[in-house]
C-alpha cells in the first residue's frame, strides 16, 4: 500500500513500505555519446537494495559505479529501465520531485568530500537544512548532534582546509544525514583516504546504518571495506555479475 | 616546443582569447592615441597657420625708397622670404602704392569743405585678390588721364561711377597733380585675406579718422610706372605653404622668422632699405605651448587607460596562473627547468603580442579618422594624415609586448606561491601602502595647484626648453590609483556587515552570499576595483570634456563682456551714443569707459566704468564670481535715480538756436574779439559734452546762436544719444576791469530744428534752477581795494531760460593797463550733490592696493581724482585681467593689479560739478536679440568709421576657442577613452566571473546534488555578482565625482597652459554619467545573466571532481 508523504517541495512521494527494498533497479541502461563512439556505461542492470542494509557496489574504474549511483540519486536519467527509491518510481517525478527526493530522502557522500571551502564544519552540515528552510534553532541543535555523532564536536568552527581528509569525510557524512534521509549514497567515500582512515569512515557508515536505520549504497573497490558491507554487488562492464 | 605551446594554449583557449582581446584593445587604443596626438597636432598647426593665424604668420616686406629697382627688389624679396620661412615654399604678392593725394573738394559735402581734404592713394594690386564689380579694369592708354578702379565702398560714398568724368588729384607731397578717370569699381575677393595688410585701409575702401581716406584707386602697372605718379617703395606679402609643416620644424622656423629683417636687409636688391614685419615667431611660440597642452591632455588620459588596462590584464594573468598552477607544478616535477618554463611563457606572450602589434597600428588609422570625424574636428574640416608612422608602430609593438608579458609573467611565480587562509587585506595594504599613495597624490596635487595657478603648467628645463610637466600627467592617474586602492579598505567593513547577516536566517542564498563576501573579500575585489576604475575614469573623462566645453563658453563670455563690443570708432565721441542704439538687433547699447590705475610694485589696475543700470540683467556674471550674489553687488553700484537736470531738448534736434543777448557795461579796456560761449550738453547716459558754437558780441542785442548738434556728432555717420539736455554754459572774459560794471547775459528763447528743418520752441521746465560762479586768473588784492568778479543774480523762466547778471570785479593797475585778467563765468543747472560712487573690486586689486571692502580710495579721472568706496568683492570682472584679451597691452600675472568696476553715470555725476571734466565712453557693449550677434557685427564692420579689428563678437570668440584643433582635438578622444574603459572592464569582469564560476562549479554541483533547485546556484551567483557590481558602481560614482571635482580644474588649461579666466566650473552632465554607468554595467550584468542561466549538468561536474 502506498501512502503519500509530502516532501518539502510539496511533491507527493510514496511512503516506505515494509518489506519492499529501499532501491529497486530494473533493466537499467545508460550510454554516453552515439554511434561507434558510444560508451555503454550500464547494460540492463537490475538489483535490489534491502532496507536498513549497507550494500557495497564494487567494480574497477570505468565499470559504471558512479553512473549507477547518479541514476539512483536522480542526478541523471537512464536511457531505459526503471528505478524505484522508497517505492517511488523516479521516472514519474519531475525536476522538482527529484529535487525533493534528494533533499528529503537521499543523502550524498562524495569521494572528494564536496564540502564548501569557505564554510565551517558546522555551517557545511547545516546546508541541507537551510535548503529545507529549517528553523535556525532546530538546525543548530541538529548540527551539534550530528557533529558529536561523527566525533567532531570540537571541530565545529574549523574550515575544511583545516581538517584532515578523514575529518572532512566525516563532516560530509554528517551533512548527508542532516535531513534524516532514508537512503545514503556514497561514491568512493574512502577514495582519497589512507587505509586506516578509510576503514574508520566505513565503520562510521556501518554504525550510521545500524544506528539510524538508514539504507546505504556505497561504491568502493577497496576489498577491506567490502568486508564491512551486508551485501556486495559487482559491476563489470555495465553488468551486475555477482551479488553476494 | 612550438607544438607544445599551441597545445597548452588550446587547453586555456577561452582565457587566452580574453587575454588577446584585452591586449589587442589596449594596444589599439594606445596606438590610436599616439597616432591621434601626432596627426592632430601637425594638422592643427597647419590649420592654425593657414587660417586663423594666417595674417600673423605672413611676412610683410616694404622696400623703402621710391627709386628702388623693382625687378631686382622682387627677386631679393623672394630670396629673403624663402630664408625667413626656413625653406618652405613661398608665395609673394606685390602691392605698389603712391604717396598721399587729395581728392577734389567737390566730392566732399559742403559742410566738410572747410576742413581737411579727403585723401586717397593710387596703387597696383595683385588682380587675383580683387573682384571687379562694375565697369572695366584700367588699361594703359594715351593721354595724361589715368584710368582707375575705385573701391565699391568709396564709390558709394563719393557717388562715383565709371564714366568720362575726369578728376584732378593734388599731390600732398608737392608733386604734380594727377588726372584720373573712373573705369570701374572693385571689391576685395576676401577682406580677411592677409594680403590686405599691405593696404593701410585694410581693403575696406574707406577709413574715417580726423580726416577721411578713400582707396586705393587701382591703376595699371604701365600708368603707375609712367613717372606721372609719385611712388612709394613697393611692398610684398610673403606667405608660406605650410601643408607639409610639422611640429618638428617649429624651432628652426621660429629662428628663421626672427631673423627675417636681417635676411632681407642683406639682400643686394634691397640695399636701399627694407622693413620686415611678421608675428610668426610669437604665433609659433603660442602654437608650441598649445601643442604641449594638447599632448599633455592626451598623455593624461593615456596613463589612466594604461592603469585600467594593466589591472584588467592582471586579473586575467592571475586567473591564468591559478588555472595553470597544477600544470606548472607537474612540469617542474617532470624535470622542466624554470628557464624552459620562461621560454614557454615567452612564446605564449608572442602569440598574444604579435597579432596586437600588427593589427593595432593598422587599426590606428581608421580609428583616428573615426575620432577626427566627430565633433569640433569634423566641424573645422581638419585634414589628418592617418597613415601609421614609425612612432605608431613603435608604440604598438611596445604596448603589445608589455601587455603580453604582463599576462604571462605571473604564471612563472605561481609554482612558489604559498597557499594559506585568505586575509582581509593584501600585505602592502596592511603596511599602509594605500595611505602612502594617497599622501603622495595629495602632495602632487598641492604642487600642481601651485604651478597652474600662477604661470602655467608647462615646465622648462635648464636650457629654457618648454616641456610637459610630468606632475600634470601623473597626478590624475595617481589620484585614481590611490582612490581605487583605498576602496579595498572599504571591503572588509562591508564584509563584516555581510557576515552578520549571513549567520542569521533560514535560507541558503543570502547566507552563502554573505559568507562569500565576508570570507573572500579580495576574491571579489578584482572585478570591483576594475569597475570602480572604469566608472571613475569614465567620469573623469566626461567631466573633463564637459568642463572644457563650458570653460570655452565662459572664457568667451568673460572676454567679450557682451554679445558685441565696440572698442573704438572714428566717429567723435559725442556722435557714437546714438549710432548703436537704433541698430537692428541691438536690445541695449551700454556705454563703458576704461582707464588705468597705477599701483605699487609696477602693477596696473583696470578701472571699468559701465552704465550698470542699463547693463542690468544683461551682464551675465557667474554666481561663483562673488560670495554673495553678483547681481546684488551690481545693484549696489547704481546711483539713485534723479530727475534730469538742465533744459531737455527734443530727441531729434539737429540744430539748436539760442537767442543770446550780452549786455556789458564798459568796465575798462577789454578784449574786443567777442565772448566765446561754451555750452555743455548731457546725453541720456549722463555723459556731458562741451560744444563751442559761436562767439557773442557784448552789444546788448539778441544774437541767434546756432549749435550744430548733428554736425558736432559727425552726422550722418554719428548721432548723439538723445534726448540731450543743456546743462551748463560758460564763457571767459579777458580784459582789464578797472571799475565795477554790471553785465547781463540772457538766453531769451531756444528753438530746436530737426534735420528736415522743422522748428519747435524749447521751453525750460518750471523750477529749473541755475548755479553760477566765477573764477579769475589773478586773485584780487584786498589791500589795494581790488574786488573779485561776482554773480549778482541768476534765474530762469519759461520764456527766458537763463538770465544771468554779474560783474567782472575791479583791479587796480599800477601802470596804465596792468596785467590782463581772465574772468570765467560758469552757469550750471542745479543738481543734488553727487553721492560717493560705489565700486566693486577684484581680489587681486585688494591684494595689490592693500584696500578692503569699505575703504574709500581715489581713482584718477579726467579733471582730477574721484573718491570711490569699495562696496564689494568680485573674483573677476569681465574683460579685465590677464586672460581677458582686452584692448591695450596684455596684462601679465606680474603686472596685473586687478580691476575696479564703477557705474559710469555715478562717476559723471561727480565730474559734472567740475569744469571741463567728464568721463566719456571709450567702448560700447551691445546686448543683442538672441541669434542676431553676427548680423549686428557684420553691420558694424561695414561702417567706414569703425576698424573691424575694434569689434569683438562673443560668438566668434567662442567659436575660435571651441574650434581650436589643438584644444578641441584631445576632447574628441575622451569619449573614446570612456568607451575603451568600459570595454576593458567588461573583458576583465567576464574573465573574473568565469573564473569564479569554474572555481565553484564543483560547489554548485554539490548543492544541486544536495537538493538545491537548478536556479539556486544561478541566483547565488547573480546575487553575489550583482552586489559586487552595485558596490563597484556606487564607489566608482563617488570616487569619480570627488576626483573630477579635484582634478579637472587643474588639468583643463588654456592653449597657453594657463588657468582659464574665469576659473573652470566642473560640469558632470548627469545624462552622460548615467549612460556611462549603464555602459559599464551592461556587459557585466549580461555576463552574469548569461552565466546564471546556464543549465549545468551536476552529474558531469561531480564526475569531473573525481567520480568514475
Amino acid at each position: 500500500m502506498t501512502e503519500g508523504i509530502s516532501s518539502h517541495s510539496g511533491t507527493t512521494v510514496a511512503a516506505d513500505r515494509d518489506g519492499e527494498p529501499m532501491v529497486r533497479v530494473e533493466n537499467l541502461h545508460r550510454s554516453y555519446g552515439c554511434g561507434a563512439a558510444a560508451v555503454h556505461a550500464l547494460r540492463g542492470v537490475s538489483f535490489d537494495v534491502p532496507r536498513g542494509e549497507l550494500t557495497a557496489l564494487k567494480g574497477r574504474s570505468g565499470s559504471g559505479k558512479t553512473t549507477l549511483l547518479n541514476l539512483v540519486g536522480g542526478l541523471d536519467s537512464p536511457d531505459e529501465g526503471r528505478i524505484t527509491v522508497g517505492g517511488t518510481d523516479l521516472a514519474g517525478l519531475g525536476e522538482d520531485g527529484l529535487l525533493g527526493l534528494r533533499r528529503d530522502r537521499i543523502g550524498f557522500v562524495f569521494q572528494s568530500f564536496g564540502l564548501i571551502p569557505i564554510l565551517t564544519a558546522a555551517e557545511n552540515v547545516g546546508v541541507p537544512m537551510r535548503l529545507r528552510r529549517t528553523d535556525p534553532k532546530e538546525r543548530e541543535e541538529r548540527v551539534e548532534l550530528l557533529l558529536a555523532m561523527v566525533g567532531l564536536a570540537d571541530h565545529a568552527a574549523q574550515r575544511p582546509g583545516e581538517l584532515s581528509g578523514g575529518q572532512q569525510q566525516r563532516v560530509a557524512i554528517a551533512r548527508a544525514l542532516a535531513n534524516r534521509p532514508a537512503l545514503l549514497i556514497a561514491d568512493e567515500p574512502t577514495g582519497q583516504l589512507d587505509a586506516e582512515t578509510g576503514l574508520a569512515v566505513m565503520e562510521l557508515l556501518r554504525a550510521v546504518v545500524r544506528g539510524e536505520g538508514v539504507t546505504a549504497l556505497v561504491a568502493t573497490h577497496d576489498a577491506q571495506l567490502l568486508g564491512l558491507a551486508d551485501r556486495v554487488l559487482e559491476l563489470n562492464d555495465g553488468h551486475i555479475v555477482e551479488q553476494i | 616546443m612550438t607544438g607544445f605551446v599551441f597545445l597548452r594554449a588550446r587547453g586555456h583557449r577561452s582565457l587566452l582569447t580574453a587575454a588577446l582581446l584585452a591586449v589587442l584593445l589596449t594596444t589599439a587604443v594606445l596606438a590610436t592615441l599616439a597616432a591621434f596626438a601626432g596627426s592632430v597636432g601637425d594638422a592643427g598647426l597647419r590649420h592654425a597657420l593657414q587660417t586663423r593665424d594666417a595674417a600673423a604668420a605672413s611676412l610683410v616686406i616694404t622696400a623703402e625708397g621710391p627709386g628702388t629697382d623693382r625687378a631686382e627688389a622682387l627677386r631679393a624679396a623672394r630670396r629673403g622670404a624663402e630664408q625667413s620661412f626656413d625653406g618652405l615654399p613661398v608665395t609673394l604678392r606685390q602691392f605698389d602704392h603712391s604717396g598721399p593725394y587729395a581728392l577734389p573738394r567737390g566730392l566732399q559735402p559742403p559742410a566738410a569743405r572747410e576742413g581737411e581734404p579727403d585723401l586717397t592713394e593710387l596703387a597696383v594690386a595683385d588682380r587675383s585678390r580683387v573682384r571687379l564689380s562694375k565697369g572695366d579694369w584700367p588699361a594703359a592708354g594715351p593721354g595724361d588721364v589715368i584710368g582707375v578702379a575705385v573701391p565699391e565702398a568709396a564709390a558709394k560714398q563719393l557717388k562715383l561711377v565709371p564714366g568720362p568724368r575726369v578728376l584732378t588729384l593734388t599731390d600732398r607731397l608737392g608733386g604734380p597733380a594727377v588726372r584720373i578717370r573712373v573705369t570701374g569699381t572693385y571689391r576685395p575677393a576676401d577682406r580677411n585675406d592677409p594680403y590686405w595688410q599691405l593696404d593701410e585701409l585694410g581693403g575696406r575702401g574707406v577709413r574715417k579718422d580726423s580726416f577721411t581716406t578713400y582707396g586705393p584707386l587701382l591703376t595699371d602697372t604701365a600708368a603707375f610706372g609712367s613717372g606721372r605718379i609719385t611712388q612709394d617703395g613697393p611692398s610684398w606679402l610673403a606667405t608660406a605653404d605650410f601643408s607639409s609643416f610639422g611640429a618638428d620644424r617649429i624651432g628652426p622656423l621660429r629662428t628663421a622668422a626672427e631673423n627675417s629683417q636681417a635676411f632681407l636687409a642683406a639682400q643686394p636688391g634691397l640695399k636701399g632699405g627694407v622693413m620686415a614685419r611678421t608675428s610668426l615667431p610669437d604665433v609659433l611660440g603660442q602654437l608650441e605651448r598649445a601643442l604641449l597642452v594638447s599632448r599633455a591632455t592626451l598623455l593624461i588620459v593615456s596613463l589612466q587607460l594604461v592603469l585600467l588596462a594593466a589591472y584588467a590584464l592582471l586579473l586575467v594573468a592571475r586567473l591564468l596562473s591559478t588555472e595553470r598552477a597544477g600544470e606548472t607544478q607537474v612540469l617542474l616535477a617532470r624535470g622542466a627547468s624554470r628557464g624552459r618554463l620562461a621560454a614557454l611563457s615567452a612564446m605564449e606572450a608572442l602569440l598574444l603580442a604579435l597579432p596586437a602589434a600588427v593589427c593595432a597600428p593598422l587599426l590606428a588609422g581608421p580609428l583616428t579618422r573615426l575620432l577626427a570625424g566627430q565633433g569640433p574636428l569634423a566641424r573645422i574640416g581638419l585634414h589628418i594624415d592617418t597613415g601609421p608612422t614609425a612612432e605608431v608602430w613603435l608604440v604598438g609593438a611596445a604596448a603589445a609586448l608589455a601587455c603580453a608579458a604582463a599576462v604571462v609573467a605571473p604564471a612563472l611565480t605561481a609554482a612558489t606561491a604559498v597557499r594559506g587562509r585568505a586575509r582581509a587585506l593584501p600585505a602592502p595594504l596592511r603596511a599602509g601602502a594605500d595611505v602612502g599613495l594617497l599622501v603622495v597624490a595629495a602632495v602632487a596635487f598641492w604642487q600642481l595647484d601651485r604651478r597652474t595657478s600662477g604661470s602655467g603648467a608647462l615646465s622648462g628645463d635648464r636650457e629654457g626648453q618648454l616641456g610637459i610637466d610630468p606632475l600634470l600627467v601623473v597626478a590624475p592617474a595617481l589620484a585614481l590609483l590611490a582612490g581605487t586602492v583605498l576602496t579595498l579598505r572599504l571591503l572588509p567593513p562591508a564584509a563584516k556587515l555581510a557576515e552578520r547577516r549571513a549567520a542569521a536566517g533560514r535560507g541558503l542564498t543570502a547566507s552563502l552570499v554573505g559568507w562569500q563576501l565576508s570570507r573572500r573579500p579580495l576574491r571579489g575585489a578584482g572585478p570591483v576595483l576594475l569597475l570602480v576604475l572604469a566608472v571613475a575614469m569614465g567620469m573623469l573623462a566626461i567631466g573633463q570634456g564637459a568642463s572644457w566645453d563650458r570653460s570655452q563658453d565662459d572664457q568667451a563670455d568673460f572676454r567679450a563682456g557682451a554679445p558685441v563690443r565696440v572698442l573704438g570708432s572714428g566717429t567723435v565721441q559725442f556722435g557714437q551714443g546714438g549710432v548703436y542704439d537704433g541698430m537692428p538687433g541691438v536690445r541695449a547699447a551700454v556705454p563703458a569707459a576704461r582707464t588705468g590705475l597705477g599701483l605699487s610694485g609696477g602693477r596696473q589696475a583696470t578701472v571699468l566704468a559701465l552704465d550698470t543700470q542699463l547693463a542690468g540683467t544683461e551682464l551675465q556674471l557667474r554666481d561663483d564670481l562673488a560670495d554673495a550674489g553678483p547681481e546684488g553687488l551690481l545693484k549696489a553700484l547704481r546711483p539713485q535715480r534723479a530727475a534730469r537736470t538742465g533744459v531737455p531738448l527734443p530727441d531729434d534736434t539737429a540744430r539748436l538756436v539760442l537767442d543770446v543777448t550780452l549786455r556789458a557795461a564798459e568796465d575798462g579796456p577789454y578784449n574786443e574779439a567777442g565772448t566765446m560761449i561754451t555750452l555743455t550738453f548731457e546725453d541720456r547716459y549722463g555723459v556731458p559734452y562741451r560744444l563751442q558754437p559761436d562767439t557773442v558780441e557784448p552789444d546788448g542785442k539778441p544774437h541767434a546762436m546756432t549749435v550744430d548738434l548733428a554736425g558736432a556728432a559727425d552726422a550722418p555717420a554719428g548721432r548723439p544719444a538723445g534726448p540731450l539736455a543743456l546743462t551748463a554754459l560758460e564763457f571767459d572774459e579777458v580784459g582789464y576791469p578797472d571799475r565795477i560794471a554790471s553785465k547781463r547775459l540772457t538766453i531769451g528763447g531756444m528753438r530746436s530744428i530737426t534735420a528736415d528743418g522743422a522748428t519747435r520752441v524749447v521751453t525750460a521746465a518750471k523750477g529749473l534752477a541755475w548755479e553760477a560762479r566765477t573764477t579769475v586768473s589773478a586773485e584780487p588784492d584786498p589791500g589795494k581795494k581790488e574786488l573779485p568778479p561776482a554773480i549778482t543774480a541768476v534765474g530762469s523762466s519759461v520764456r527766458t531760460p537763463l538770465d544771468l547778471s554779474y560783474h567782472t570785479g575791479r583791479a587796480v593797475f599800477d601802470e596804465e593797463w596792468g596785467a590782463e585778467r581772465t574772468v570765467g563765468v560758469r552757469v550750471a543747472a542745479r543738481r543734488a550733490e553727487a553721492a560717493l560712487p560705489a565700486a566693486l573690486a577684484t581680489d587681486r586689486f585688494l591684494e595689490s592696493s592693500a584696500a578692503k571692502p569699505g575703504s574709500v580710495i581715489e581713482v584718477p579721472m579726467p579733471g582730477g581724482p574721484v573718491k570711490v568706496k569699495i562696496a564689494g568683492v568680485l573674483r573677476g570682472i569681465p574683460t579685465t585681467g590677464p586672460g581677458a584679451g582686452g584692448p591695450g597691452p596684455a596684462a601679465t600675472p606680474a603686472t596685473d593689479g586687478g580691476a575696479l568696476l564703477l557705474d559710469l553715470r555715478a562717476v559723471n555725476r561727480v565730474l559734472a560739478a567740475r569744469p571741463d571734466s567728464a568721463l566719456p565712453p571709450t567702448e560700447w557693449w551691445l546686448f543683442t536679440e538672441p541669434g542676431t550677434g553676427d548680423r549686428v557685427a557684420t553691420a558694424l564692420r561695414d561702417r567706414a568709421e569703425i576698424d573691424p579689428t575694434q569689434i569683438q563678437v562673443r560668438d566668434e570668440i567662442a567659436e575660435d576657442l571651441h574650434d581650436d584643433p589643438l584644444g578641441a582635438g584631445p576632447q574628441s578622444v575622451l569619449l573614446a577613452v570612456a568607451l575603451a574603459a568600459a570595454a576593458l572592464a567588461a573583458v576583465g569582469f567576464a574573465v573574473s566571473t568565469v573564473g569564479a564560476l569554474r572555481e565553484r562549479s564543483a560547489e554548485f554541483a554539490v548543492l544541486r546534488a544536495l537538493g538545491a533547485p537548478r536556479r539556486r546556484p544561478a541566483r547565488l551567483l547573480a546575487a553575489e555578482q550583482s552586489l559586487l557590481i552595485g558596490l563597484a558602481l556606487l564607489i566608482g560614482l563617488a570616487l569619480g565625482a570627488v576626483l573630477t571635482r579635484a582634478v579637472v580644474p587643474l588639468i583643463v588649461l588654456t592653449g597657453q597652459a594657463t588657468q582659464p579666466v574665469p576659473g573652470v566650473l566642473v560640469e558632470l552632465p548627469a545624462g552622460r554619467v548615467a549612460l556611462l554607468v549603464a555602459g559599464v554595467a551592461t556587459a557585466p550584468v549580461l555576463i552574469v545573466a548569461a552565466l546564471a542561466l546556464r543549465r549545468g549538468d551536476p552529474a558531469t561536474a561531480l564526475r569531473v571532481q573525481g567520480g568514475e
